[in-house]
């Protein structure tokens, strides 16, 4: 709202010592921009306010309007529900894994592809292609490849005398699977790291190799402090959305037991098997849509705002020190 | 000999990629009794369109309705947010007006914000316009831009020079014809590749249509693919495999016809398609 007003009251304000150039500028400006600042008013601000208002308040989505409660949705989720920390729990694992995990896979698979071979493009759409596959798509596939019960998976590690877990339907060996299949699409990152290298100056490389650097010195004194400005971006971004993951988490949580699947319904009891796959938007869209609690899922929804506002925060505070602008121009 | 090495390890690496592909197509077409048993059947002993078969006589699949639903609303989508996202980075590229900065510095903010942060609200927003059980609140919202396109496309209309809208300026061009006859042409590959994004983004879109849609004549072919599996078991094996393969093989056939672009654009912007 704040945004809005800010620009159009300089505008009125300073209307008469605006120069007729300026004022044009800035009707045309506003003109060409107001799609999306309607859009900011309608499906950003004013939701971002109510989904505040709500948390405080009993809400059904029906009942208007809402029961005032205080820090009551506050208070439940940290002292009484039995839900909340292990959903908590959940997305941290899957933030620790899947993002470091993610970005090593990433660097390391456009290193490769960094190789000057013949042919390398059709490694590069091979490495790629997965990432383009649907999240729904992709589920099924991997649910029927970890299936227990005759898939192909567990099928191989029998043949070689390993053990067989559940995997999707074991609470043990559900999200590890799931990171496995988030692996899996690892190439839409990669190609963002390999645009990266390609834009290393080949003279560094030059340089060093007269000094006497050997391959693995050059990797880690041009290549990855190079390549950190790409890192951090993908490291932000993979941050935000390991906290959101959510439409894996419940297809493969949602799925018949027969299927390899957690079991749920998909709606009331979705996460599982055992809360396993529980993570913190599966919980919230529960919260929502299985159990009608608009204002206990805002209250929710509030605290993951919070904490993926704080990270973003406190990432971009780090970069200072360990992302290297030196081969910007900006 | 350095070559030989390079290619075993890039063959070596790109298997995992790759296999899933090769059994996912292959299994389309396995009696569907093969599909899960130890030891596994690697290649079709016979091929055959039974799974296939078997999904559309399932009497509450109707396979058109979905590729009708979703390709409805990805044209919407697409049409929609190049237009609107070309307008709102025109004038963040190249109309300089006081406050412009600061606006633009909360486009990026909103970038940040995670779906749950509006969500609630926004539902309720629908809700109270009727549209609940619509396509429209999947289509509509693509009016008012996203946040992600207009950054594209304004960090193309950047490269511009200035010079180019001045000279039209002077020989009386209007704001309105400068955009239009000046700087769109000039962003056409950007438009495209927004287009192609936004595609592909609104195919994979399993969220939206989840909430939103409740008839199943409405249902996206993902949605719809989810709303079987859950409904069925191991037993139906043969047309899950085979609602997968139509689920995901459109839009790897996209990435073949428009690789180079897609690729580029990804490049260029450092988003994931």
């Amino acid at each position: 709202m704040a945004t809005a007003g800010f620009a159009t009251r300089t505008g009125q304000a300073r209307g008469r010592r605006l120069s007729p150039a300026t004022r044009r500028n800035l009707r045309n400006g506003l003109l060409f921009i107001s799609p999306w600042l309607l859009g900011l008013l309608i499906f950003t601000l004013y939701p971002l306010v109510m989904t505040v208002y709500y948390s405080f308040t009993d809400f059904d989505g029906l009942t208007f309007p809402p029961h005032w409660r205080g820090l009551g949705n506050y208070v439940t989720l940290f002292t009484s529900d039995p839900e909340f920390w292990p959903a908590v729990a959940n997305t941290i694992w899957w933030a620790v894994f899947s993002v470091p995990l993610g970005v090593i896979v990433g660097v390391l698979l456009a290193l490769l592809l960094n190789l000057k071979v013949r042919g390398i493009g059709v490694y590069r759409t091979l490495f790629y292609m997965p990432s383009l596959v649907p999240a729904v798509g992709s589920s099924l596939l991997f649910l029927w490849m970890f299936n227990p019960g005759g898939g192909l998976i567990n099928g191989i590690l029998g043949a070689l005398g390993l053990g067989q877990p559940g995997w999707f339907s074991d609470p043990v060996w559900a999200k590890p699977a799931l990171l496995i299949q988030s692996l899996w699409a690892v190439g839409g990152g990669m190609i963002i790291y390999l645009a990266g290298l390609k834009d290393i100056p080949r003279e560094l490389y030059e340089a060093a190799a007269i000094d006497g650097a050997n391959a693995l010195r050059q990797l880690r004194h041009i290549t990855l402090p190079m390549l950190t400005p790409t890192i951090f971006f993908n490291l932000v971004l993979g941050t935000i959305n390991a906290f959101s993951f959510f439409v894996q988490a419940l297809v493969v949580s949602s799925t018949p037991a027969s299927l390899g699947g957690g079991g749920g319904d998909g709606v009331t009891n979705v996460g599982g098997p055992v809360d396993s796959t529980l993570l913190y938007s599966v919980y919230v869209y529960q919260q929502i849509f299985g159990n009608f609690q608009f204002g206990y899922a805002a209250a929710m929804s509030c605290l993951l705002t919070l904490v993926v506002l704080l990270l973003t925060g406190i990432i971009f505070g780090t970069a200072r020190k360990w992302v290297f602008y030196g081969g910007e121009s900006r | 000999m350095q070559a030989v090495a390079a290619h075993v390890v890039l063959i070596a690496v790109a298997i995992p990629f790759v296999f899933p592909f090769f059994w996912l197509l292959t299994g389309t077409f396995k009696p569907s009794g093969d599909l899960l048993v130890v030891p596994p059947v690697w290649v079709p002993a016979h091929w055959t369109l039974d799974n296939l078969r078997a999904l559309g006589s399932y009497g509450d699949v109707d396979l058109g309705y979905y590729a009708r639903n979703t390709l409805y609303l990805c044209a919407f989508n697409v049409v929609a947010t190049v237009a609107s996202c070309s307008l709102v980075a025109y004038g963040f590229a190249r109309i300089r007006f006081p406050g412009r900065d600061f606006l633009f510095a909360i486009l990026i903010a909103t970038l940040i914000l995670p779906r749950w942060a509006t969500l609630i609200p926004s539902y309720m927003i629908f809700k109270w316009l009727g549209w609940l059980g619509t396509f429209r609140p999947l289509t509509w919202p693509a009016l008012f831009g996203d946040a992600f396109t207009i950054f594209l496309i304004r960090q193309f209309m950047r490269t511009i020079p200035m010079e180019l809208s001045e000279a039209a300026y002077i020989d009386g061009a209007s704001e309105w014809g400068i955009y239009w006859r000046v700087i769109l042409p000039l962003v056409k590959p950007a438009l495209a590749v927004a287009g192609l994004f936004t595609f592909t983004w609104v195919y994979n879109d399993f969220f939206g249509p989840l909430i939103y849609l409740s008839d199943s004549g409405k249902y996206t072919l993902s949605l719809a693919a989810f709303q079987f599996v859950k409904t069925h078991g191991a037993p139906d094996i043969g047309a899950i495999v085979a609602f997968t393969t139509l689920v995901t093989l459109p839009l790897i056939v996209l990435f073949f016809f428009t690789q180079r672009m897609l690729v580029e654009g990804v490049t260029l912007t450092g988003l994931k398609a």
